[in-house]
């Protein structure tokens, strides 16, 4: 306790008489704003400047979710399945709306905050609430082409990069007259494989197979049926 | 004082209190709760010293951070997964199930 107070205290003393103007790197940003195709400041830095910054990051969350995929085990408790009428009634309402939200996201990416992390967090959190309702969310997909589905996003900005590398000389460097379409491609995807990762993060509990979905299609989990 | 200094000590008051957390809580989901907190400091006191400008706040810290969300959510979730397999794999023992 007395530890982190100092700790606090030596880290306020430093971070409070900072001076009022400090370095800044959105001149360098406006006066390059151009070149991207894109007039949204934040979007053009993650996805042009600091492509890199972007693509292992949405990499981390692909690996996050393929290592929890890979410690799922039929011994671990199911997460709690809600179930109800009105709960039902909303989470189809959430549904539609969450997609229609998600591709405003992304449209508002280029000129105004929003983007595929965005877009991504509504798809993957309307996907959550559908599996923690008890909805087979994905139930009618084959888990193939789930997996195929999340690594898109990264795959496709991998290969733009080496297009890039291919054609210009450099990795992530995008067509200039292209470059908007490129970033609003990217972006598209990204969202997709996004949601789709956000909700692989669940671990199991999002199959079919879980305990509590509608459509149970494997009939080999059979424990933790009775936490619903 | 400004706003950037206000929001800047904020978030350092914030990372002492998680890291008070991870150290002084006993239960794995509780510090890795504390290590959000923790974070959510960084995160604010990064995105405070960025509006220390003139005109439009930096930018790339903005982006920085959005990037450091996602990835700590990447984290925070693995984190989970693994408190809830060590969870599965010592069911037995009350180390992880008990109150604190």
């Amino acid at each position: 306790m007395a530890g982190c107070t100092g700790l606090a205290v030596v880290l306020a003393s430093v971070v409070w008489p900072l001076p009022e103007t400090g370095p800044s790197l959105a001149p360098l940003v406006e006066t390059s704003l151009a070149d991207t195709g894109v007039s949204s400041r934040v979007t053009a830095v993650l996805l042009a400047f600091r492509g890199y910054d972007t693509l292992l990051e949405v990499t981390v969350l692909f690996v996050a979710a393929v290592a929890i995929r890979s410690m799922s085990s039929k011994s671990a408790p199911h997460p709690a399945h809600v179930r109800g009428r009105a709960l039902h009634a909303l989470l189809r309402l959430i549904a539609p709306l969450a997609i229609l939200l998600a591709a405003y996201f992304v449209w508002l990416g280029s000129h105004a905050p929003g983007g595929a992390f965005q877009a991504g967090a509504v798809l993957g959190g309307a996907g959550i609430a559908l599996a923690l309702g008890g909805v087979a969310v994905l139930g009618a997909v084959p888990p193939t082409a789930v997996r195929a589905l999340a690594a898109l996003g990264p795959g496709v900005f991998v290969g733009v990069g080496v297009g890039g590398l291919l054609a210009d000389g450099a990795f992530l460097r995008y067509p200039p007259e292209f470059a908007s379409l490129t970033i609003f491609a990217i972006e598209a995807v990204l969202t997709v494989s996004i949601g789709l990762a956000l909700l692989l993060l669940l671990g199991e509990a999002w199959s079919p197979a879980a305990p509590g979905s509608q459509e149970p299609t494997d009939s080999g989990d059979t424990n933790g049926g009775g936490r619903a | 004082m400004s706003e950037a200094a206000l929001y800047g000590t904020l978030g350092v008051l914030l990372f002492s209190l998680g890291l008070y957390g991870v150290i002084a809580r006993r239960l794995a989901l509780r510090k890795l709760i504390a290590v959000n907190v923790m974070i959510s400091g960084v995160f604010l006191t990064f995105i405070a010293s960025g509006t220390r400008v003139s005109g439009t706040p930096d930018p790339v810290a903005q982006a920085i951070v959005l990037t450091g969300i996602v990835v700590t959510l990447g984290g925070t979730a693995l984190g989970l997964a693994l408190i809830r397999r060590i969870r599965a794999l010592t069911r037995d023992s009350d180390r992880y199930d008990g109150a604190e």
